[in-house]
This record gives structure tokens, C-alpha cells and sequence, in this order.
């Protein structure tokens, strides 16, 4: 890991502390390292939940535009009237949203099996995307931790969601979160299976598991391409994968509300509602990562040498955030644009295409990998 | 000859002894009077060997003195003839007309609608309930029997709006 | 998940727009029976029309189904025409027309956004909003109201067409054919519409009959089944049109129907609007009393056959009034549609069906 931000922070601060401690010298070494770990897992923390905030801000007034509607428009700061005009865009509306949910009461059914509702729903649904905060690259370089497992680990956290859906769906004692529940279980199993097919070509191809050396990795194609140009096939099974993990429309069975009301959050109320929901986004904006990741080069741009990113501060996350919510767009776009499938077509594209699909493009991956390792950055 | 004329003589000629009266009232429309014994035997006539697939409404009537039930079939295929089939019930207390819902499944509801607005009993209905009331629509506090059947011309609209009490939880 | 389950879906529930009950049983995600419970708006219209001049019922005809209020009047004032014998002039009858083809462009519009927004595309739920607004916009400069029109009188209508409808309708008509087009494209286009909208909910064109279809749904299973053409009314016989049917008799087929129906329609006001007759009384006097005698009246509703029985008995108010709604005999066959399919077919199906409580509890 290079020298950035973070290390230079606190290497000041560490110098604040000496000037003022003197003596303390021989502590310095390991409090440098957590201090430095902390500032990330901060900053990761931030990044994900300001990021979740705006994504739900940019999904509804996006949606609204693409509905001839205007979205959120009230609750936002005062720009001032120019270009004949009043700016505002309803930045703050979620916000606003938050602080309703927290305000209202925490209903748990009177039938409701209290354990499993409290503890299924914050331990399995809520609890794991903010471990997954971690693993995350946010930048070139800047990782908190960088396992040999690397998505793996993500995708091992992610399959703890649908347990969570199941029991809080089970336990909260009515028939439509019951439904809603089997369902995203069913929905969620099956699509694993494409989405880690899918990767697996990038895997075999990088030989690891790391999103920090699989981005960088893309560098060393010709003209530092991303992936997504030589395996079309595995990005497009990823997506479609992606968006069935994520419950988004087409693939938003779980909670389709025109016959199951709410689906399996249909007894969530108040702040569980809302962390329900910002969980979803959540989860989405992970996918999202890793999808960068994986398929777009991660912080890393075609015809631009990698050093060149990585000397300039901030630049290599300022292009991993261009790249994750342009990656986002899609999703929205294919939520204004289709409706949502039936629960055993879902299963049929699940098993049926995808799987073919993804070993479709394992096969072609290892033909073409064979034949000319350079395409992949490979040098031999 | 015109399809209604010759639907008219094929009525006259197969149905004679069974039917009261048939005659054309307006454009397009043949009207058949006859009894609640012989309906059944009329409608499956008017059904396979006239050819009338749809049945559009059952009607009563209440003239105070005894009750109409007037039945409004169709056939679809460019001819616009809607037989009309009038039942004459006397005795108000015991009325019954014999269910239709074997030649046409539509007549379901529109029989459950009459038994509830009227009172008429339909013999041989599969589900012979309440349809718009409420299905404890009997045990409220009525003033008069007449309140049963809201549709009868006895039944006058209660002074205050009615309030529903819904009954203590039935499990269902 | 072998289990039997009932599931209650209603009384307020997103499947059934407006208020009513569907019990279904459910075998996992398969739909083993179903029962469908009404009348939560039960007001006993019927006897309201019995029960009050025969000319101060028609506000409360315009309330039978506040998404096709004008054609609700129109059937009843036409009954009563019929009733007493009465011909209205050529330029009210043709300003009639207008006025309900546009009703039934309002109608089937919400109809698309409902269908569409059961089925998930939540952006065609929003879109045919904006068109229909204009559509009630027009009937709105023309009447005084966006749903509750009141606009027929017996012997004609109320008033004049205000100035310059003529040329705004025709725009409008050309306008709302530019948008179907686009609705056709964002919807049949869609695979994934496709997929929840062919061989769902079929209904043979012999079940369509016996369980009593009628409009868009008959017309979707193969039956030439318009009202407009059998038994033609007002000027409809002058005025050139189709009347489109299917044989698939799904979902699909009655989108297609509802849809091709629409320009149908703007097609009809187009030549309504070229032939109008510049003058003629458009407001004749009417008889204080209904003659001795019955009539039963049917038009083509945006949902298929309304019916007035009427029978007068030499009285102001009449002896009695049954109102024949086609979303009842509609509504009563989607228990049979749905038996058999799976939970999430029944919203397409239902809303296939194009329904309005307003109508079927009376």
C-alpha cells in the first residue's frame, strides 16, 4: 500500500500527539496502523451510507424524469432564483425520510415470533452488507482489507440475506410476507449460481479473487480495455444476476406489491422499514463495486497509465464513483423500462439461459485465454 | 321473414303448452311469459336450440301484489334479438324460481342478487348466499321483514343511515 | 409447501382497484380456488332511481363508475328516450358520439395504467395519466367537470359546444394517436411484457359466452360482440369503423383490443367532428311523465354492455330500474380465470378485466 491520504493524515496527527506527549515514541508504530485502519473503515462507512442516500435521491428523481414526473423537488437547500427559475432538487428529501421513519412507532405484530423478528432481521438482513464495508476498494489502493478470498467473501456474506428475508418473513405471521419470503429465498439461491459462474471467468483469467488486483489487472490489456469488451456474455449474465440478488424490477418478485401488498417487509415498520429498504440500496451499491470491479477497470481508465491515476490524490475515487453510479444507471433505466417477470419465468431465465450462458462464456474464456493470454493482461 | 319472427315460430311451434304468451314488444325484442315450473325447459331451449349463448341480466320486478323475474338473454353473432323471459310469481311469501346457472354460469351472481334483493328463493343454486349485503345481513335488528330485501317496493329507507356492526371475530 | 392457505386479498389491497375481497386458496404459488366477496360500496342506486323524478336520477348515474361517467348518463338518458319515444336531432346525436368516444379514450387510458402498473412497468402507470388528463381537460372545457359531467339531458344535451372544440379535439385526436403508438412500442415490444401477458388468463370464446363476457374481454376471445355494430344507436350506422377482435382470448388479446379501440375511436370523432350538422336543436323539451311500458336499452360502455331495464308506469318517477354492468359479469369470471394459474397472475388477469366497483355494487 502506497503513501495516500489516509497515511498522511495521520502521520500528522501522530506528529500533533508527539509534539504534545513527548516520550511516546515506542507506541507510535502500532498506533499509526490503527489509527490509519480506523480513519479507512471510517471513511468507507461514510463513503457507503452518503453514497446510499444519494443513490436513493438520484434513483427517484431519475425514475420521476424518465415517469414525465419531477421527483423530489422541496426539501433541499435554498440555491437562490436565476435563469428565471427556483433551483432546488430535493436533496435533502431523504433525509427528511429518515427522520420520519425514525419517529414513528416500532410496531411488532402481537402474533409475530418476537425472537426470530428482532434478531432474524438485524443479524441476517441488516447486520452483514455493513461488514462487507471492509472489502471494498475505495480508490486505487485504499482497502481496509484485502483478503485472499476477496469477493468471494462478499458473495459468502451476501447469501446470509436471504436467510434473514426467510425468517423475518416466517416470523412475522402473515401470509404475504410468508410468500414474499419463500420466494426471495428461492430467487436469491438460484441466482447465485449465475452470478459467481460469471465471475468465474474473470477469476480464471486474473487468478485471484482480490477487486484491487483484478481492477488493475485491466490495466495491462490492450490499451488497458476493461473485461467487459472481451467477455460481453459473463457481464451481461452478471447483471442480469445482479439485478435478481438486488429484488430489483424485472426481478422484484419478492415484493411485488400488486398481489403481495409489501412482500416479506409487508410487517416492517418505522426504522425497520426503512433499514429494510436502505439495505436493498445498499446491497446495490456493493453489487455495484464489485461489478466496476470486475467488468470496468475498477479506479482504473482505458489509454491512461495506471501510475499516472494513482499519482494524483483522490482521482483514482473519483473515477470509481463515476463508474459505480453510471453502473447504477442501468439498473434504474431497466426499472423505468420493464415489468417485473412471474416467479417460475424467474427460475426458468435463472436456470435455463444464465447458467448455460455462464458456461458459455467460462468455455470461450479459456479458448480465447489460451490462444492469446495478452488479451487479458496476462504477460507470458 | 326476419331472425326474431323465426325465432318466434320456432318458439310457438316446440314450446306451445309450456309457455304462456310470446310476442315481439319493441325492435329486436321477444318477449316469453311462462311459468317458474316450466322455465328450466325453456331457457335450455332458448339456450341450445335457439342458439343463445349469454345470458345478460335477471331482473325482479315487485308489483306489489306479485313478483316479476324477468330474464334478458342474447345471442352475439350480428343478430341484435334479446329474448326476454318473464316469470310471473304469485305467492309473494313462498317465491321461488328454479336455478339457471347449469345452462348459463353467468346467472350465478345475478341469482344470488336477486335472493338478496328480493327474497325470491332459487332452487338448485349452488352457493345461494347473501351477494351485496352482508352475508349477517338476517340477524340484524330489522323493524319490518320487509327490510330483509332492500329492493322490495315495501322497504323504505331508515331514518338514520345504518350503521354496520360487524359481528364479534368469526375465525375463519 | 404443500399446504392449502387462504389468502384474503382485499379489502384494500393493491390487486383490486376499488373495494372488494378475492379469497384465494393457494397451493404453494398455484391458485387452487377462489371467492370473490362485493359490496362494500353497496348504495342501492337502483332504488334511488326509483325512488325520485326520473330526470333528477341522472347526476347519480354519472357516479355509477367515476372512470366512464358519461357513457353511464348516456345509456340512462337514451333508455329514457327510448322509453318515451323520443328522436333527438342529427347535431346532438352526433355530439353525443363525440362525447362518448372520448369517454371511452379517458377510460381505456386508465385502464392501460392500471394493467401496466399491476404488471410492474411502473412508468406506463404514470404515463396514460398525462394523456388522459387531456382528454379530460377537452370534456372538462366542454361540460364543467373532469369526472361528473352531467352533461345529457333528455331531448339532447345540456349546452353548446363551446368555441373552438371542434379544432382542439381533432388535435387531440391526432396527438393521442402519436402516443399510442409509443405505448404499443414500450409495451409489445417488451419481451418480458409478453411473457406476463400471452397465454395468461385464457378464456375460450365458450366459456367467454357462458360466463357471461362482454366488451373488450368477449371481443379478446373471438366473438364479434359490439353493440355498436349488432344494435347500432345514435349516428354509429353513418360513421365508418371496426370493430377489433382477437382469438387469443388472454391478457394479451385484450390489451391489443383496448388499445386498437382507442384509435378506432379517435378515427370516429374525427369524421363525427368532419360531419357535424352546423345547426339543430340540441336541447328538446321532454314529457314530465314516463309512458306505461318497459324497455330494455343497451349500449357499448368503455367495459363492455350497459344496460338499462326501465319500466315506466305513468309516472314522473320509474317503476323500476335494473342496471345491467358489464364489470359484473366481468368481475364474476375472473374467479374461473384465475383457479388454476399462479398467485402472480392475478394481477394482470384482474386488471385485465378493467373493473369499477362503482358499477358492479351499485
Amino acid at each position: 500500500m502506497g503513501y495516500g491520504i489516509y497515511e498522511g493524515f495521520a502521520d500528522w496527527l501522530l506528529g500533533l500527539i508527539s509534539d504534545i506527549l513527548p516520550g511516546q515514541v515506542e507506541f507510535q508504530d502500532s498506533l499509526r496502523l490503527t489509527l490509519i485502519d480506523s480513519l479507512e473503515m471510517t471513511s468507507i462507512l461514510v463513503f457507503l451510507i452518503v453514497n446510499t442516500i444519494l443513490l436513493i435521491w438520484f434513483e427517484r428523481k431519475l425514475v420521476g424524469r424518465m415517469m414525465n414526473r419531477r421527483g423530489p423537488v422541496f426539501i433541499d437547500f435554498n440555491y437562490g432564483h436565476f435563469f428565471g427559475r427556483t433551483w432546488k432538487f430535493g436533496l435533502l428529501q431523504n433525509i427528511a425520510e429518515f427522520l420520519k421513519f425514525f419517529s414513528k412507532e416500532d410496531i411488532v405484530p402481537e402474533k409475530a415470533d418476537k425472537f426470530p423478528f428482532n434478531i432474524g432481521f438485524f443479524a441476517f438482513v441488516v447486520a452483514p452488507p455493513f461488514m462487507l464495508g471492509a472489502l471494498l476498494p475505495l480508490g486505487a489502493t485504499q482497502v481496509i482489507a484485502d483478503p485472499a478470498v476477496g469477493f468471494l467473501l462478499i458473495f459468502a456474506l451476501f447469501s446470509l440475506y436471504p436467510v434473514g428475508v426467510l425468517i423475518t418473513g416466517w416470523s412475522s405471521n402473515n401470509k404475504y410476507s410468508v410468500l414474499g419470503g419463500f420466494r426471495s429465498a428461492a430467487q436469491m439461491i438460484s441466482y447465485e449460481i449465475p452470478l459467481i459462474l460469471s465471475v468465474g471467468a474473470v477469476v480464471i483469467v486474473t487468478n485471484s479473487f482480490s477487486l484491487v488486483d483484478i481492477a488493475y489487472q485491466q490495466t495491462y490489456t490492450p490499451a488497458g480495455l476493461p473485461f467487459m469488451i472481451f467477455m460481453p456474455i459473463g457481464f451481461v449474465v452478471f447483471m442480469v444476476s445482479l439485478a435478481a440478488e438486488t429484488e430489483r424490477i424485472p426481478f422484484d418478485i419478492p415484493e411485488a406489491e400488486a398481489e403481495l401488498v409489501m412482500g416479506w417487509r409487508t410487517e416492517l415498520t418505522g426504522f425497520r422499514y426503512m433499514m429494510s429498504m436502505a439495505t436493498e440500496y445498499f446491497i446495490l451499491l456493493i453489487g455495484a463495486f464489485i461489478g466496476v470491479s470486475l467488468f470496468w477497470g475498477g479506479a482504473y481508465l482505458p489509454f491512461i497509465p495506471a501510475s499516472t491515476i494513482e499519482s494524483i490524490p483522490l482521482l483514482s475515487t473519483a473515477i470509481l464513483v463515476v463508474k459505480i453510479w453510471a453502473f447504477i444507471f442501468i439498473f434504474i433505466w431497466v426499472r423505468a423500462a420493464l415489468p417485473r417477470v412471474r416467479i417460475d419465468q424467474l427460475l426458468d431465465i435463472g436456470w435455463k439461459r444464465l447458467i448455460p450462458l455462464a458456461f458459455v462464456n467460462i468455455f470461450l474464456i479459456i479458448v480465447m485465454f489460451l490462444m492469446n493470454p495478452a488479451l487479458f493482461g496476462v504477460v507470458s | 321473414m326476419t331472425p326474431i319472427e323465426e325465432h318466434r315460430k320456432q318458439i310457438q311451434e316446440k314450446l306451445s303448452g309450456k309457455i304462456d304468451d310470446v310476442q315481439i314488444i319493441a325492435d329486436s325484442r321477444l318477449e316469453i311469459k311462462t311459468s317458474s315450473d316450466n322455465l328450466f325447459e325453456v331457457m335450455t331451449f332458448v339456450a341450445q336450440d335457439l342458439e343463445f349463448p349469454s345470458l345478460e341480466a335477471i331482473s325482479g320486478v315487485d308489483w306489489e301484489t306479485h313478483f316479476d323475474v324477468v330474464y334478458h338473454i342474447d345471442r352475439w353473432d350480428g343478430d341484435s334479438t334479446v329474448i326476454q323471459v318473464r316469470v310471473k310469481l304469485d305467492d309473494r311469501d313462498k317465491s321461488q324460481v328454479p336455478s339457471i346457472t347449469s345452462i348459463w354460469a353467468s346467472a350465478n351472481w345475478h341469482e344470488r342478487e336477486l335472493y338478496d334483493m328480493f327474497g325470491i328463493h332459487v332452487s338448485g343454486h349452488p352457493n345461494l348466499k347473501r351477494l351485496l349485503l352482508p352475508e349477517d345481513w338476517d340477524d340484524y335488528e330489522h323493524k319490518h321483514i320487509s327490510e330483509l330485501y332492500p329492493m322490495r317496493r315495501a322497504y323504505t329507507l331508515p331514518e338514520k343511515p345504518f350503521s354496520y356492526k360487524p359481528q364479534p371475530n368469526k375465525e375463519v | 409447501m404443500s399446504e392449502q392457505m387462504y389468502i384474503h386479498m382485499g379489502p384494500q389491497h393493491p390487486v383490486n382497484h376499488g373495494l372488494w375481497t378475492l379469497k384465494v386458496k393457494t397451493e404453494g404459488e398455484q391458485v387452487v380456488g377462489s371467492e370473490i366477496l362485493i359490496g362494500y360500496i353497496f348504495r342501492m342506486i337502483e332504488k334511488m332511481a326509483e325512488s325520485r323524478p326520473y330526470d333528477t336520477f341522472q347526476p347519480l348515474a354519472d357516479r355509477l363508475c367515476y372512470v366512464s361517467a358519461m357513457s353511464w348518463e348516456g345509456t340512462y338518458i337514451m333508455a329514457i328516450e327510448k322509453l318515451l319515444g323520443m328522436e333527438v336531432s342529427k347535431r346532438a346525436q352526433y355530439m353525443r358520439v363525440i362525447m362518448l368516444e372520448f369517454q371511452r379514450i379517458a377510460s381505456h387510458f386508465t385502464w392501460l395504467s392500471a394493467y401496466a402498473g399491476d404488471l410492474g412497468v411502473l412508468t406506463m402507470l404514470v404515463i396514460p395519466y398525462r394523456e388522459r388528463e387531456y382528454v379530460l381537460d377537452l370534456l372538462e372545457h366542454v361540460t364543467g367537470s373532469r369526472m361528473m359531467y352531467n352533461y345529457f339531458r333528455v331531448g339532447g344535451l345540456k349546452h353548446e359546444f363551446p368555441q373552438g372544440f371542434v379544432n382542439d379535439a381533432r388535435k387531440l385526436t391526432y396527438y393521442l394517436d402519436e402516443r399510442i403508438k409509443e405505448y404499443s412500442a414500450m409495451l409489445e415490444d417488451s419481451k418480458v411484457f409478453m411473457l406476463r401477458s400471452v397465454e395468461v388468463g385464457v378464456l375460450s370464446k365458450e366459456n367467454a359466452l357462458n360466463l357471461g363476457a362482454t366488451g373488450p374481454v368477449l371481443r379478446a376471445s373471438g366473438v364479434q360482440g359490439d353493440i355498436r355494430k349488432i344494435e347500432p344507436y345514435l349516428v354509429y350506422p353513418e360513421l365508418d369503423f371496426e370493430v377489433p377482435v382477437r382469438t387469443g382470448g388472454d391478457c394479451l388479446a385484450r390489451f391489443q383490443i383496448r388499445m386498437e379501440e382507442i384509435r378506432q375511436s379517435t378515427h370516429i370523432i374525427r369524421q363525427a367532428l368532419d360531419n357535424l350538422p352546423p345547426e339543430g336543436e340540441i336541447n328538446q323539451k321532454a314529457p314530465r311523465r314516463l309512458p306505461q311500458g318497459e324497455v330494455y336499452f343497451r349500449t357499448e360502455d368503455p367495459r363492455g354492455e350497459a344496460g338499462y331495464y326501465i319500466i315506466g308506469n305513468d309516472d314522473k318517477i320509474p317503476y323500476r330500474v335494473k342496471i345491467k354492468s358489464p364489470a359484473y359479469s366481468n368481475l364474476c369470471l375472473t374467479s374461473h380465470l384465475i383457479t388454476g394459474g399462479k398467485v402472480a397472475d392475478i394481477p394482470p388477469i384482474i386488471a385485465s378485466a378493467d373493473l369499477c366497483m362503482g358499477e358492479i355494487d351499485r
